[in-house]
């Protein structure tokens, strides 16, 4: 391929980062305006007096502190349980050639495309019979409602390209189903892993609907849940408090991507190449 | 080392038959190729043996034990794949090791077995390596090292050379003999080349559809092919077949409008034919030019097509009526597109087959010399 002209490539890549990053600024320009800025500015797109009154604020008035943990708590918890869950899966559906392996694998795809929006009442019904409402863990087991289905499908599509022949030589070497899990398969299906942990992860942190309600008590909140519920009063937004709330909680999700970007995107070609 | 016997191997996917029925009993030692086109059974033959395919009849052994429901890893058997198969996080030596790790081999003869099998390969500089470092001959290398560091009873091979470039595989060919030779261990190994199975085994099993045609060493497979498709697939450039009517007495050919007549042998083998017709088998060495166009008996003309100079010989393509016969002929022959040549058969090199059966008058069920 031939190289791009500049003038071709990078007015549409400066669109694109605009694009990306004004909500970004928006969101830091918010956060260190003083309350008098916030409503009476003669340039809105810059800030002449920034204070970080709204972040000291934040977390010595209110218990964001208590809601990044728990996010931080659900989202790994979700993460780690997620990910092992679907490895395990996606080795047996691809490996094992069992009986019904192929409706299962899009069985499990479906259960992907099932909105939660669907599914909250009558998983409220469950929990409450299991008696786990308002209880910080059990949003564990819930968000793996979608991220098992999710992460197999991701494995799947991974590892049908790890070459059959080398679980076979592991098995002539004598290796066991779990060493070859383990020793052969892990070490090559770590893309798609690290893609998988990326993806739930994000989609824990950012998840909104099922924190809402089933969590009621202020303790028991998430970051996404705690700005709108505890930081909106009425009609009052507490636009700098809000805004400061977001960009810290952008931050774990950032570095994330930032130390992983390199893998997520091979594990991404992974999954599509078929 | 062990002998491998096969017994009545079968294998079944739903409705079809993969492998139908095959006997084979090896030799200590012994290396036998596995040859066919593909989809003839061959590779599934051998992931049998191996233990990766489980089987659906017969009795597979090896040494005194019955190994039809041992896991891999408990045949003693270790298989060379035709993509190398390894470990692409793992470098030379662990590759190696593996298997030795697998079984709790103490460290030290663990190292001391590893080097062993790398000097015999010649990879002893390249242990600390990745797979992603080597080149296609020396991946193959380590395939094949890893497979011997075991020393197992039985080594597995399937078309371990097929990914190589043609000159490296005429390397690893004679490399793999030799390696068998100084192992004397009993070996398997599959391949679609005839060339490979003709120059390595000690007996080739010809395949087709899932049948074994014929278990033979090399020269008694070359010479005395049990059917047509035998006497077609081991051989390059292929044997000649001409289409030939029996006359009423039963000695001699009728070729288009050529007449072949016969030795006694040949004469007695169409008497057990059971149609007026026959196919006539030659190969493209046994046909000779006959400079003087005597249009004799056993002697049939014909126009040349092509002319492919393979450097010791010249090879020509005749057309002769219908057929289109390829000889070998003397490359100073002088011999032109174009040209209306005679050739001569060579009587004693003459194969008959059944129109129908396909099976050889000469060699076929029921000829076979034990």
């Amino acid at each position: 391929m031939r190289p791009m002209k500049w003038w071709k490539l990078y007015p549409a890549l400066g669109v694109f980062l605009l694009f990306l990053m004004l909500p970004f600024y928006w969101m830091v320009l918010t956060s260190i305006k003083s309350r008098a800025e916030l409503l009476n500015t003669p340039n809105p797109f810059w800030v002449f007096k920034p204070t970080f009154n709204h972040i000291v604020h934040l977390l010595t008035q209110t218990q964001y502190g208590e809601w990044f943990l728990n996010t931080l708590y659900v989202s790994v918890g979700a993460t780690v349980l997620s990910v092992t869950v679907s490895y395990f899966a996606a080795y047996a559906i691809v490996r094992l050639r069992f009986f019904g392996a192929r409706v299962l694998s899009t069985a499990i795809f479906l259960c992907y495309i099932v909105p939660p929006a669907i599914l909250f009442i009558p998983l409220a019904t469950v929990l409450i019979q299991l008696h786990w409402f308002d209880k910080l863990w059990a949003l564990i087991p819930v968000y793996a409602t979608f991220l098992v289905p999710f992460c197999t499908w991701l494995l799947i599509g991974f590892m049908r390209n790890i070459p059959r022949e080398l679980e076979e030589a592991a098995r002539v070497d004598g290796a066991s189903h779990l060493q070859i899990m383990l020793g052969v398969i892990l070490p090559l299906a770590a893309p798609g892993l690290i893609s998988a942990t990326i993806f739930s992860f994000t989609l824990s942190w950012n998840e909104y609907l099922y924190a809402l309600v089933y969590m009621f008590s202020s303790a028991n909140k998430t970051v996404s849940v705690g700005l709108t519920t505890e930081l909106i009063r009425g009609d009052v937004f507490q636009w700098g408090q809000l805004m400061s709330g977001a960009l810290l909680g952008t931050l774990p999700v950032v570095m994330v991507y930032f130390f992983f970007v390199e893998y997520y995107v091979a594990g991404m070609s992974g999954a599509l190449k078929e | 080392m062990a002998i491998v016997t096969l017994q009545g191997i079968t294998k079944k996917y739903g409705e079809v038959t993969a492998v139908h029925d095959f006997n084979l009993r090896t030799e200590d030692g012994e290396f036998v190729v596995l040859v066919g086109p593909s989809g003839c059974g061959k590779s599934t033959t051998l992931r049998m043996i191996a233990g990766l395919e489980a089987i659906t009849g017969g009795e597979l052994t090896i040494g005194d034990t019955v190994v039809n429901d041992l896991p891999p890893k408990d045949r003693d058997i270790a298989m060379v794949f035709q993509n190398y198969a390894l470990y692409p996080h793992k470098d030379v030596y662990s590759n190696m090791a593996f298997s030795l790790k697998m079984r709790k081999t103490p460290r030290a003869e663990m190292d001391e077995r590893v080097l062993r099998a790398a000097q015999v390969l010649g990879i002893e500089h390249l242990l600390d390596r990745k797979p992603r470092e080597l080149s296609g001959g020396q991946r193959q290398r380590v395939a094949l090292g890893r497979a011997i560091v075991r020393e197992p009873q039985v080594f597995l091979m399937d078309e371990p050379l097929s990914n190589l470039d043609a000159q490296l595989r005429v390397t690893m060919r004679a490399e793999i003999s030799k390696l068998h030779r100084r192992l004397g261990v009993t070996a398997f190994y599959v391949t679609h080349d005839q060339i490979e199975a003709l120059t390595m085994g000690h007996r080739i099993a010809v395949m087709r559809d899932g049948l074994i045609q014929q278990v033979s060493t090399p020269t008694e497979l070359y010479d005395r092919p049990a059917n047509r498709f035998v006497a077609g697939f081991i051989g390059s450039p292929a044997m000649n077949f001409l289409r030939s009517r029996i006359d009423g007495r039963g000695e001699v050919l009728e070729v288009e409008d050529f007449r072949i007549s016969l030795d006694d042998r040949r004469r007695q083998a169409l008497a057990r034919n059971d149609s007026s017709e026959v196919w006539l088998g030659v190969r493209p060495e046994d046909i000779t030019l006959n400079p003087s166009d005597s249009g004799g008996e056993n002697n049939i003309t014909g126009t040349v097509e092509l002319v492919e100079p393979v450097g010791p010989v010249v090879e020509i393509q005749v057309r002769i009526g219908e057929s289109l016969v390829i000889a070998q002929i003397d490359r100073h022959a002088g011999v032109a597109a174009g040209d209306r040549i005679s050739l001569a058969l060579d009587p004693a090199n003459i194969h008959l087959f059944n129109v129908g059966t396909g099976d050889s008058l000469l060699y076929g069920p029921g000829h076979r010399r034990s």
